[in-house]
């Protein structure tokens, strides 16, 4: 047991870098930006709680009228572990299959299960964090209304504690099948397969939302209206939450005891299948994960002289880029995950809900002011997808321990920095294309209209890259194991984010009093343009300066 | 060709002082082979002298060019294979050498003619279309070699190049060094296998702790120890 537990402690400090951080503020280095980080990690969590906050209090109040304020417990729980399931897939797999400290915990005599078992806690933790967010607003919300008592509190902790099991025992199973059946050498595959699997169960999941429950908080509280309308309609399909439900807000009662045991026979049960098929299945899919494809075949003359031309230093550098990202499945994911989501996910609840809606909404923005609106919203969707596209943000913190070759050859740091940007920029084009292919095809803007869409959201996007990229060669997080930490577990990743998110909410916030000001519209896209563009180059003064000392000055 | 001036290094502000006043003067057409025992600082001094590393004191000039000020022309003249051959997994070995030749500026049939000897050499043509992530560590060594020597540099700079090398190809990059030295060119590299220090080197470096404790050739080693024959036991004299 006492292995077991170092084996957990171990995979805990691991995973959230414990160490390192300890390390670092004994040292009393980047204090700054430890500083930065802290910041954004509230600034993002206050937003998201708020927001959550709200929704909870509705639900609260809006059950209440009609004698169910634990609604809120039925879907903060269903949705968590919705979520908890989805998210379970890929700190499964990425944590059981695609570690690197698994090359050295393999060759260990320790069991198969310990170390599954050591990698399953830091899965649940990590689970336990985000569903904590969406938990702790219903909690407080159903506790104003409704009051509490010993047995609610004592209930509450243990659905809580047992909450992400059921999920995760799923998650693993999933992943472990999918480990042992889908051919070794395709593993990198299966990673993309997965991600586009999530985008349509999450897609899924919206629109049945959509449909159910819709944007008119009428049909919320006629949903709620029709006894256990909502519970059954969720419970239906996922019984314990329902049974949790009832746990809580009959905790004391025998109803209440007779639904925790449920709940807690569930997981129980759950847990048993797992560890009887794990230590097997773990293993079996574990071993050979890293062969890889070899053609082992002379190349042709006419393929050896292709292939060796010369190109320029630029477009060098910018091919390293392209292939290494393509290339790695978890950076391709990070790179264009989110410009593959956000033009479904906008244009298909449009075509869902279809008919007259869609056609008045279009006449809408075919006049002043809805197509000056319409057109900046398009530019603030471009803007909200290239934000999210860490491409530049993680562009040096990709390259990892082989940053060194990048400072070894004798390039200069602006052709660098220059290959950098344009190939985030290209991938910001790719993500864009689509974008306006469903503008066009949806709106039939005219040519300012869309120009000036296209140039606004492309020069803010500029801004928001550079400003990335001038964040990543400041502090490049070069010391990885796993991919994942240089694009999922980095705060260059998320400070430029950020940084979008509070340029578009202040410029929604202009955009609305140029508006309402009968401003022209050709005069509010050039106040756009100026007002990116002109930081925008500051900004990428800053990069370039940045660029030269990472590469030319500084210790690696 | 290679001038190390009064050149000094520490880690953690100070804490550990890896390279304290080192001055060497590696000349053209010389094989020099750098000799310390286990965190002596030859990897620290390597890494500044091919500009991952800045040095806190002192100067390096590489072929004429100082690393700092024109790091530019510096990084042009040399060659360079890390302890570690870390390469791009997800690159083929082929898509790495055409990266190198380009920015290294190398023209297509330069590359062409050099590529193919060396591939030959190193038995490495018929796996040059796989991704490295699929070579040996030996392969990915030579594969990182080749690479050094593609744009024929003034001084080619190794960080214990032998080490993972089967006999034939260790004794195929001896001769590649000194054909590399016979043509006027200079070669710097570490290493802890004294024998081939011995055999192949014109000039030898000993550093301990940071400083250069002794340097000259053969010859003037076994003078500086007592009645030493052997570069073993100078070695283990003079580090002791
Ligand atoms: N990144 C680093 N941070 C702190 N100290 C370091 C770092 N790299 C090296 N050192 C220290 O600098 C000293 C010299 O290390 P260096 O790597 O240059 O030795 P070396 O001669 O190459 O040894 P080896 O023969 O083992 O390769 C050692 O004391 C080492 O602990
Ligand atoms: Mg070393």
């Amino acid at each position: 047991m006492s292995i077991l537990y170092k084996l957990i402690i171990l995979n805990i400090k691991n995973t959230f870098g414990l160490s390192v951080l300890r390390d670092q503020i004994r040292r009393r280095e980047k204090v700054g930006r430890s500083l930065l980080m802290v910041v954004a990690i509230i600034i993002s969590i206050a937003s998201f709680a708020f927001i959550f906050a709200n929704f909870a209090d509705a639900l609260v109040i809006t059950g209440s009228q009609f004698g169910q304020p634990e609604i809120v417990f039925t879907l903060a729980i269903t949705v968590v572990q919705l979520m908890l399931l989805i998210l379970g897939i890929f700190l499964v797999i990425s944590s059981f299959y695609f570690s690197d400290d698994l090359s050295i915990l393999v060759p260990m005599p320790l069991k198969p299960s310990y170390i599954f078992a050591g990698k399953l806690v830091t899965v649940i933790i990590s689970e336990y964090l985000t569903a904590i967010f969406i938990f702790l607003p219903a909690i407080i919300s159903y506790t104003r209304y409704v009051g509490a008592n010993l047995w609610y509190i004592l209930t509450l902790i243990i659905v809580f504690l047992t909450m992400p099991i059921l999920p995760v025992v799923i998650s693993s199973l999933l992943a472990l099948g999918l480990m042992k059946v889908i051919n070794r050498r395709h593993r990198d595959l299966l990673m993309v397969i997965g991600s586009i699997l999530l985008v349509f169960i999450s897609l899924g999941f919206s629109m049945f939302m959509q449909t159910q429950v819709g944007d008119d908080p009428g049909a919320l509280a006629e949903l709620l209206s029709r006894r256990y309308g909502l519970v059954e309609s969720i419970g239906q399909r996922f019984p314990p939450s329902i049974w949790a439900t009832k746990a809580i807000a009959r905790a004391g009662t025998g109803e209440g005891w007779l639904h925790l045991g449920l709940f807690l026979a569930v997981s129980v049960v759950a847990v048993l299948v797992l560890s009887s098929i794990a230590e097997r299945l773990f293993y079996a899919g574990l071993i050979g994960g890293s062969e890889v494809i070899r053609k082992r075949r002379q190349l042709s003359q006419s393929e050896w002289e292709a292939k060796t031309q010369q190109k320029s230093v630029f477009s060098a550098l910018f091919w390293r880029e392209w292939r290494l990202l393509l290339r790695t499945p978890v950076f391709a994911l990070n790179g264009f995950l989110g410009a593959l989501i956000m033009p479904v996910a906008l244009v298909m609840p449009l075509l869902v809900q279809g008919g007259d809606q869609l056609s008045e909404l279009l006449a809408l923005v075919q006049t002043e002011p809805g197509s000056t609106i319409c057109t900046l919203i398009v530019a603030a969707i471009i803007l909200f997808t290239s934000s999210v596209n860490t491409i530049a943000s993680t562009s040096v913190s990709r390259e990892g321990r082989l940053f060194y070759i990048s400072k070894m050859i004798p390039v200069h740091a602006e052709t660098q920095a220059r290959a950098k940007l344009t190939h985030a920029f290209v991938g910001i084009i790719i993500g864009v294309i689509p974008i306006s292919i469903a503008y066009v095809w949806l709106v039939r803007p005219n040519f300012l209209d869309f120009v000036a869409a296209i140039l606004i959201g492309l020069t803010g996007s500029l801004l928001g890259m550079a400003f990335g990229l001038y964040i990543d060669m400041r502090w490049p997080r070069l010391h990885w194991t796993n991919p994942q930490q240089a694009v999922k577990q980095n705060f260059n990743a998320v400070i430029p984010m950020l940084l979008e998110f509070a340029v578009l909410l202040a410029s929604g916030y202009l955009a609305y009093r140029l508006i309402a000001a009968e401003v022209p519209a050709y005069l509010i896209y050039a106040a756009f343009l100026g007002l990116y563009t002109i930081p925008g180059v500051i900004v990428l003064q800053f990069t370039v300066g940045a660029a030269r000392r990472l590469y030319h000055e500084l210790d690696i | 060709m290679l001038i190390f001036d009064q050149v000094s290094k520490s880690y953690k502000k100070g804490a550990v002082k890896a390279v304290d006043d080192l001055s060497l003067h590696v000349r053209p057409g010389e094989i020099f082979g750098f000799l310390g025992p286990n965190g002596a600082g030859k990897t620290t001094t390597i890494k500044m002298a091919v500009g991952l590393l800045r040095a806190d004191a002192g100067r390096i000039t590489v072929s004429g060019f100082d690393i700092v000020k024109e790091p530019l022309q510096a990084k042009s003249a040399i060659g360079f294979v890390p302890d570690n051959p870390d390469l791009y997994e997800r690159l083929t070995g082929l898509e790495y050498l055409n990266f190198i030749a380009d920015v290294y500026r190398v023209p297509a049939d330069l590359r062409r003619k050099r590529m193919e000897r060396l591939l030959e050499m190193f038995e490495l043509t018929s796996a040059i279309g796989d991704l490295v992530q699929g070579y040996s560590h030996g392969m990915q060594q030579k594969l990182a070699l080749t690479g050094a020597w593609l744009h024929d540099p003034n001084v080619l700079i190794l960080d214990e190049p032998m080490v993972g090398l089967d006999p034939r190809s260790a004794h195929l990059t001896k001769d590649l060094m000194r054909e590399h030295c016979d043509r006027g060119k200079t070669v710097f590299f570490s290493t802890h296998v004294l024998e081939v220090a011995e055999k192949l080197c014109d000039r030898i470096g000993i550093i301990n702790k940071g400083k250069l404790i002794a340097c000259g050739t053969m010859e003037e080693l076994r003078t500086q120890a007592k009645n030493q024959e052997s570069l073993e036991n100078i070695f283990l004299e003079l580090t002791e």
